[in-house]
């Protein structure tokens, strides 16, 4: 039985590549194995015809001209054009990464980190009342409503719609992350699941309805977030900003996948 | 790895430095081999030159990264790189026929060695070049690489691991494994073969 091992070894034998101890070894072997012997034989006339075909003659000088030379030294277009849609993408996804944040990104994270530490340390939802009026002397008439700890029963439908409608610290753990990992998908992921599915958010504020102290810790970074801004003039309508994070993040994905397809394409290209 | 002899490194160096004529006159002593080797590696003689043509660019452009080692095997992997690629894009998008339903025989135009062989032994050893390049034209791209480097270019082991980035253990592999199917796909043929490469089998049925 010849295995695979046998015949490497029997090539190795017909190319010279056995140390001695090894060739020695095979040589026993093929002096009691005919199989073996008969492999061997078969591999070298194999070999024997394969390198008897003759070398062939060049069809034609591949010698290159000055000017062959000069165009192959050159950057062919083809390639130019392909680094170039590269480079274009590159930045069109860098621009879609970064440009989004700036003033606001800034501004809604200072706010929302100062508003989370001012909430942890506040145990019940009247003193975060006062709090929420020596903040913000400005603070909508919505994101107040939500945040009175009056008449339970109704918490959960006025406090869902301004936490689904202000995704402001969605929005701000979104841009931050970007800032903090733009290549970090998995956060950018978990952020924008955060601001796609308010829902679920509101869902279990709802559940928490009977304690009061717990609505108020759920509700208040929305509305700490409300305050928080420079003014409610400046601030685009709760749903608007809700459908702005939703499409950025659809612009962004698309951004993306386009970027890196074209850049992929262009370097298979170059 | 093996260093190039005094002359060629100074054509190398020179070539390096960008002279074109000394470029060309490395070219032009390995610029057969290159053929043969695109040849053996394609079974298309015009594909071959296409491919051959384009090594040879991409050599020029590259030359300076040629530092310590000889221009021939450098050369040959450019040339072996470039026809695998094109291979497995020819196979990816088939609208081309990968190798040609005859073989090309016209590289068999070939200077029959001894002294004036009569019409049938030309006729007999075309039938086998043709038939050998047809049974190689079925190996896998990868052991197709290992087999013509090693018996058509002669490179050792290590020289062929180097060329197409391998280990030494694999190439054993795909040597042995090419080889035994070159051997299956002749004996296949064995009736079409000439006598000469006949003989073996009779020493084998013997032996056996």
């Amino acid at each position: 039985m010849i295995t695979q091992t046998d015949l490497e070894l029997l090539n190795a034998y017909i190319d010279d590549q056995l140390d001695a101890d090894q060739r020695a070894a095979l040589d026993a072997r093929l002096a009691t194995d005919s199989e073996l012997r008969a492999q061997l034989t078969s591999l070298r006339a194999t070999v024997a015809a394969i390198t008897a075909l003759p070398m062939l003659t060049a069809p034609r000088p591949f010698t290159l001209t000055r000017e062959q030379a000069r165009r192959a030294r050159a950057l062919p277009f083809r390639q130019l054009a392909a680094l170039a849609s590269a480079a274009a993408a590159v930045l069109v996804v860098v621009g879609v990464l970064t440009a989004r944040g700036g003033a606001p990104v800034s501004v809604n994270t200072n706010v929302f980190s100062g508003g989370t530490r001012a909430i942890a340390a506040l145990p019940t939802g009247t003193v975060l009342l006062e709090v929420l009026e020596a903040v913000d002397t400005e603070v909508s008439a919505d994101s107040a409503v939500a945040a009175a700890p009056v008449e339970a029963p109704t918490l959960a439908k006025s406090a869902a719609p301004p936490f689904t409608q202000l995704p402001a610290p969605t929005l701000a753990q979104d841009t931050a992350s970007m800032f903090a990992a733009p290549s970090d998908d998995d956060a950018n992921t978990e952020a924008m699941a955060d601001s796609i599915m308010p829902a679920q958010n509101s869902a279990g504020l709802g559940e928490a309805q009977s304690e009061s102290s717990a609505v108020m810790r759920q509700a208040s970074p929305s509305v700490i977030m409300g305050t928080g801004l420079p003014s409610p003039s400046s601030l685009p309508s709760a749903p608007r900003v809700r459908r702005d994070a939703v499409d950025m993040l659809l612009l962004r994905i698309v951004t993306i996948v386009i970027g890196a397809l074209i850049a992929l394409l262009s370097l298979r290209a170059a | 790895m093996v260093s190039p002899p005094d002359d060629e490194l100074m054509t190398l160096r020179a070539a390096i430095d960008g002279d074109l004529d000394a470029f060309n006159l490395l070219l032009t002593r390995c610029q057969d081999a290159a053929f043969s080797i695109a040849y053996r590696m394609t079974g298309d003689r015009a594909l071959a030159a296409d491919m051959v043509q384009e090594a040879v660019i991409t050599a020029y452009r590259g030359i300076r990264t040629l530092r310590g080692e000889r221009f021939r095997p450098w050369l040959l992997r450019i040339v072996v790189n470039r026809c695998t690629d094109e291979l497995r894009r020819r196979r990816r998008r088939p609208t081309v026929s990968l190798t040609p339903d005859q073989p090309d025989s016209s590289d068999d135009e070939l200077p029959i060695p001894d002294s004036a062989p009569l019409p049938e032994e030309v006729a007999q050893t075309r039938e086998l070049h043709a038939a050998i390049q047809a049974c190689i034209d079925r190996l896998s791209l990868d052991q197709r690489a290992v087999l013509v480097l090693c018996d058509i270019e002669e490179m050792d082991y290590q020289a062929i691991a180097d060329t197409v980035g391998t280990q030494v253990g694999t190439v054993k592999s795909r040597l042995s494994r090419a080889r035994a199917a070159v051997r299956d796909c002749l004996q296949s043929s064995r009736e079409l073969l000439p006598a000469v490469y006949r003989l073996y089998r009779q020493d084998d049925d013997r032996n056996s």
